[in-house]
């Protein structure tokens, strides 16, 4: 099973981007996801002010109902 | 100087697409142009979908007209030669000339009187086109233009049998002929043999507004509606009055399309036209072709985000293949075969 | 102005709160407002607007699948209706601003913060001017109208006992920290007297370019990267955490090593409500003697002290910033202390006591060092204040503040205006005694009160706040600073340094949304209490009292032991046996004048 599979819901990122305004945030935000290879992902929190953006942005491994990973077996933590 | 509408039935059906075509083509025909939008093109990113749109690029010497925030937001050099009365969001318009060739962001006039006024400024210009691309599914600011295109395709509807059944009434409305009102009104009348008489209202929106202005009517020779006309009314209208021998005028085709339910209009000129009654617009619209567009944004219920998907392509050509009138896949088709068919003879 | 007939439509009943207070603004103004209910369809507004004549459409609604082509036919049904050129319409709710009004063909749009009079004013046709200097920060003295009455005339009398002796003392002494912080003001620093009594570090630095290791000089074209970001990241509305003029100041700390990450973090805190910063700078400083010049980066905890440094750090600070340069310990104190006036620092940091018992400096060394750096702040107009970090060493808080009062009435004698700090901390005091096992707030209020009896001086609860109650869980961290800011905010007191969410956790360096964690924590905490206090219990007055008679018990022995040097080496202000080892760095360096 890999690593990402033993995630219970969700990774959350918090961190804290330097950038112009809020939207630039937003864009910075969505392209850092999906060079993770995340493609269900929310911003769910974003405040700009000065230098850049304070954001938690959400990548969803599993949703209630899905066919939970961390469910399909394997071993190792590859 | 022809004015050509660009409308789509909604996002992403390829209104931006058609437009660059068009662009593309009047250029290397040597057609000097000028652009604007009833919405905003030009973008990198969808405001509404997150979704990357198709870029905006205009060649030296064409107008274009855009908001004073607007201006700078693009590649292209431009010299502002004028401000307009019309306002948007994005500040007050701006005609512009393209010095050097780029990309514009394009925030244009967002009704038919401002539209109006940005073609009087293009008056006495070396513009043979203006080219007015569409936002969203909205059109009505494009009544008054002298050629139109509309732009459909999966993003309206993935169902491609619905999609052929919903395209195949916009065509028939926008294709209803003109059927000149007999009295010059500046509001909506009913005409029976007692004479003229007002509807108290521009507008039919509603089954009730019908019932309480029709109470009394059943022969009517004829019906001007300046407004709106809901397929909701227009089904309640039929059922109230006797259609046989009766003209009924809306403005323009597009006042007929901004009910609820297209399916219910679609039933309710079925019923009128069956039954003998005359349907037709004061000011017609001249459409040209329908372009077609196999992408649709994916809405993605658990992620609350769109994913870029597309239907098959001859499935899509095949299902709109029967309309009245040309069916163009901009894309695989080229430029030349869309600008012979909005511009030619007809 | 006109009157106008506005329809409001809330198409969210969810989001309808923002549309009823602009109902509200409108009536105020004298409008004619028609409040649609939620649910209703774009054909039912445009009837209501063409049977209310209405001249103002406002409709909110968040965005979603579908909702843009929904309001993208409203806006069509309209035009339709014939009546565009009559209606202004506006759309507001989550996601709404100018560009996407404009792509659904709106004539203005209004995000999630739109003041209500901005609405009020697209109504009425005018554009709207945001309001000038309405809520714009300021720099507050910290200080305030603290008078330095004492109200305890026993202590006071040791007080003035002891620092006439200590006095007496500093006239005859003279220290190479002393020499060099008069060779800078001459203008020498770096040059040959300077080093002779610098570290050969510092002299390889200045003679041959040789930088200590871990250094490395910042390019020009970093710091031209740097001021770009900074003039494109002022911070035009920073958070104002309190929300009671009694509410403490709050401070952070940086250090991360560098300048430019350091600003990074001074820049995004100031954002988030930090007061005042606190330049911390390397451990290793503290066992040097010179300062190093010149734009350098460091790899370690902790900002070098050069006056290079300082100017573009100065230069970041927004205006309404205070900031601190410490000079609490080590063997560069009064020239630190001289290089932050210089640099238009605000405030500075001295302890002898602290920074010999429990930061490894020779007390001989470190108290004439301090009571030079306490004229040089008082020349520069900078409060210190003067934390009892002892105290996590294990020496009992009565000590602590002990040594501080001394400290206290000697940088009065020398014309300063020293800053009480007191911990609010889970000592190891409180760890064996068990005064916290039921509370945190008794004892830290009991601590506040005590000194509050003894003397009006300004209180400065550090540093940071809830020291050793913080763990590396980041809820848990900044929760514990949000608590310890909001008791500091029921017990008066002027400042509070609080830490970040990292506090506890040194596998590396703090990250600055770790920073802006207890700042959000510490700002809820504020708001949460408005003008209303937390209550300690009565154990507090007990031990308010136990404070004061241990606190004049101390002062009694220094007095009779007749030396306050001579009671640091001896343990009065506390003991090995108390985890209080004098320090070694700079031992028998302080000369007598001939």
């Amino acid at each position: 099973m890999e690593a990402k599979a033993r995630v219970v819901d969700a990774l959350d990122i918090e961190t804290f981007l330097i950038c112009k305004n809020e939207e630039e945030g937003r864009r910075i935000s969505a392209g850092l996801m999906k060079s993770m290879g995340c493609s269900d992902f929310d911003l769910v929190f974003i405040h700009h002010e000065g230098i850049g953006a304070r954001v938690r942005i959400r990548a969803y491994v599993n949703r209630p109902g899905d066919r939970y990973t961390w469910l399909e077996g394997g071993d190792g933590d590859d | 100087m022809k004015i050509v509408g660009i409308a789509g039935t909604a996002k992403n059906t390829g209104k931006t697409t058609t437009t660059m075509t068009l662009i593309e083509t009047a250029c290397e025909q040597g057609v000097p142009l000028a652009v604007t939008s009833i919405g905003l093109d030009g973008e990198e990113l969808d405001q509404v979908t997150g979704l990357p749109k198709p870029r905006l690029e205009l060649p030296a010497g064409a107008f274009l007209v855009t908001a004073e925030h607007c201006i700078s937001g693009g590649t292209a050099e431009l010299e502002v030669l004028k401000e307009l009365r019309a306002q948007t969001p994005l500040g007050k318009l701006q005609l512009a000339r393209v010095l050097q060739k780029g990309r514009v962001l394009m925030a244009g006039p967002n009704n038919q009187r401002d539209l109006n006024e940005v073609a009087q400024s293009l008056e006495g210009r070396e513009a043979d086109v203006l080219l007015v691309d569409g936002a969203l599914n909205r059109m009505a600011p494009l009544a008054g233009t002298d050629l139109f295109v509309l732009a459909t395709g999966a993003a309206r509807s993935n169902n491609l049998a619905a999609l052929q059944r919903e395209t195949q009434t916009l065509v028939r409305v926008l294709k209803l002929p003109g059927l000149p009102p007999r009295e010059k009104s500046t509001f909506s009348y009913i005409l029976n043999n007692r004479g003229i008489k007002g509807l108290g209202t521009d507008s039919l929106l509603s089954r009730e507004r019908v019932e309480r202005i029709f109470s009394s009517c059943r022969e009517v020779k004829e019906i001007f509606i300046r407004g709106v006309l809901t397929g909701e009314a227009f089904s309640r209208l039929g059922s109230m009055i006797n259609p046989e021998g009766c003209r009924l005028i809306i403005s323009n085709p597009i006042n007929l399309l901004l009910g609820e339910d297209l399916k219910e209009l679609d039933r309710a000129v079925e019923v009128w036209q069956k039954a003998g009654g005359e349907l037709g617009v004061e000011f017609p619209l001249d459409l040209r072709a329908v372009t077609i567009n196999p992408f649709f944004p994916d809405w993605q219920e658990k992620g609350g985000f769109y994913q870029p998907r597309y239907v098959e392509e001859e499935a899509l050509k095949r299902y709109l293949s029967s309309l009245k009138v040309p069916v163009i896949n901009v894309v695989r088709e080229g430029g030349s075969r869309l600008w012979s068919t909005v511009f030619g003879e007809n | 102005m006109t009157e106008k007939r506005v329809l409001l439509s809330p198409l969210d009943p969810v989001h309808d709160i923002g549309l009823k207070m602009i109902k509200n603004a409108l009536d105020e103004a004298g409008h004619t407002t028609f409040l649609l209910p939620p649910d209703v369809t774009p054909g039912e507004i445009v009837e209501e607007a063409l049977d209310r004549k209405a001249e103002v459409i406002l409709l909110s609604r968040t965005l979603g699948y579908g909702v843009a082509e929904l309001l993208g036919r409203f806006v069509d049904l309209v035009e339709g209706a014939g009546i565009r050129h009559k209606v202004r319409l506006g759309i507001g709710g989550m996601a709404i601003k100018p560009e996407i009004a404009a792509e659904l063909g709106f004539d203005q749009g209004f995000g999630p913060k739109t003041p209500v009079e901005e609405a009020v004013a697209f109504v009425e046709g005018r554009n709207y001017v945001p309001p000038k200097g309405g809520k714009k920060k300021e720099k507050r003295n910290l200080v305030g109208d603290r008078t330095y009455a004492y109200h305890h005339q026993g202590i006071r009398t040791l007080l003035e006992k002891i620092s006439e002796k200590t006095l007496e003392w500093f006239d005859g002494v003279e220290s190479p920290g002393i020499r060099r912080a008069e060779l800078r003001e001459a203008g020498l620093a770096g040059e040959k007297d300077y080093l002779t009594i610098s570290d050969a570090s510092i002299k390889d630095y200045f003679s041959q370019g040789i930088l200590p290791s871990g250094l490395r000089l910042i390019s020009p074209e970093e710091r031209k990267g740097l001021q770009d970001m900074i003039s494109a990241g002022r911070v035009e509305n920073p958070r104002i955490l309190q929300r009671n003029p009694r509410h403490p100041l709050v401070f952070i700390q940086y250090g991360t090593g560098c300048p430019f990450m350091d600003i990074a973090h001074i820049k995004g805190t100031e954002a988030w409500g930090a007061d005042g910063v606190v330049h911390f700078d390397p451990s290793w400083g503290a066992k040097t003697e010179g300062l190093l010049a010149g734009l350098l980066s460091h790899e370690e905890n902790g900002s070098v002290l050069t006056e290079e440094n300082l100017e573009l750090i100065k230069k970041a600070l927004e205006p309404s910033t205070l900031w601190q340069v410490r000079a609490h310990r080590g063997l560069n104190t009064p020239e630190t202390v001289l290089l932050a006036g210089e640099a238009g620092a605000d405030l500075t940091k001295i302890n002898p006591v602290y920074g010999s018992l429990g930061g490894g400096t020779d007390p001989e060394r470190l108290l004439a060092d301090a009571i030079k750096a306490m004229q040089y702040a008082a020349r520069y107009a900078m409060p210190f204040d003067m934390p009892t970090n002892e105290e996590l060493c294990g020496v009992p808080a009565y000590k602590a503040f002990a040594g501080m009062l001394i400290v206290t009435h000697l940088g009065l004698e020398m014309g300063a205006k020293p800053v009480l700090q007191p911990l609010f901390c889970y000592s190891p005091e409180m760890m064996l005694g068990g005064q916290m096992e039921d509370n945190y707030i008794d004892y830290n209020a009991a601590k506040v009160m005590a000194l509050r009896r003894i003397i009006d001086a300004p209180i400065w609860a550090g540093a940071p706040i809830g020291f050793l109650t913080h763990t590396e869980e980041r809820v848990q961290s900044a929760v514990s600073t949000s608590f310890h800011a909001g008791m500091a905010a029921s017990l008066d007191i002027e400042g509070i340094s609080i830490a970040s969410a990292d506090e506890a956790y040194s596998g590396g360096p703090i990250t600055l949304p770790a920073r802006i964690d207890t700042l959000q924590g510490t700002g809820e905490a504020f708001r949460f209490l408005g003008s209303s206090r937390m209550q300690p219990t009565s154990r507090a007055e007990e031990w308010a009292e136990e404070l004061m008679t241990n606190i004049h018990g101390v002062l009694k022995e220094v007095a009779e032991n007749g030396s306050f040097l001579d009671s640091l080496y001896q343990g009065i202000l506390g003991s090995q046996k108390e985890g209080a080892y004098p320090g070694r760095n700079g031992r028998r360096t302080v000369q007598e004048i001939k």
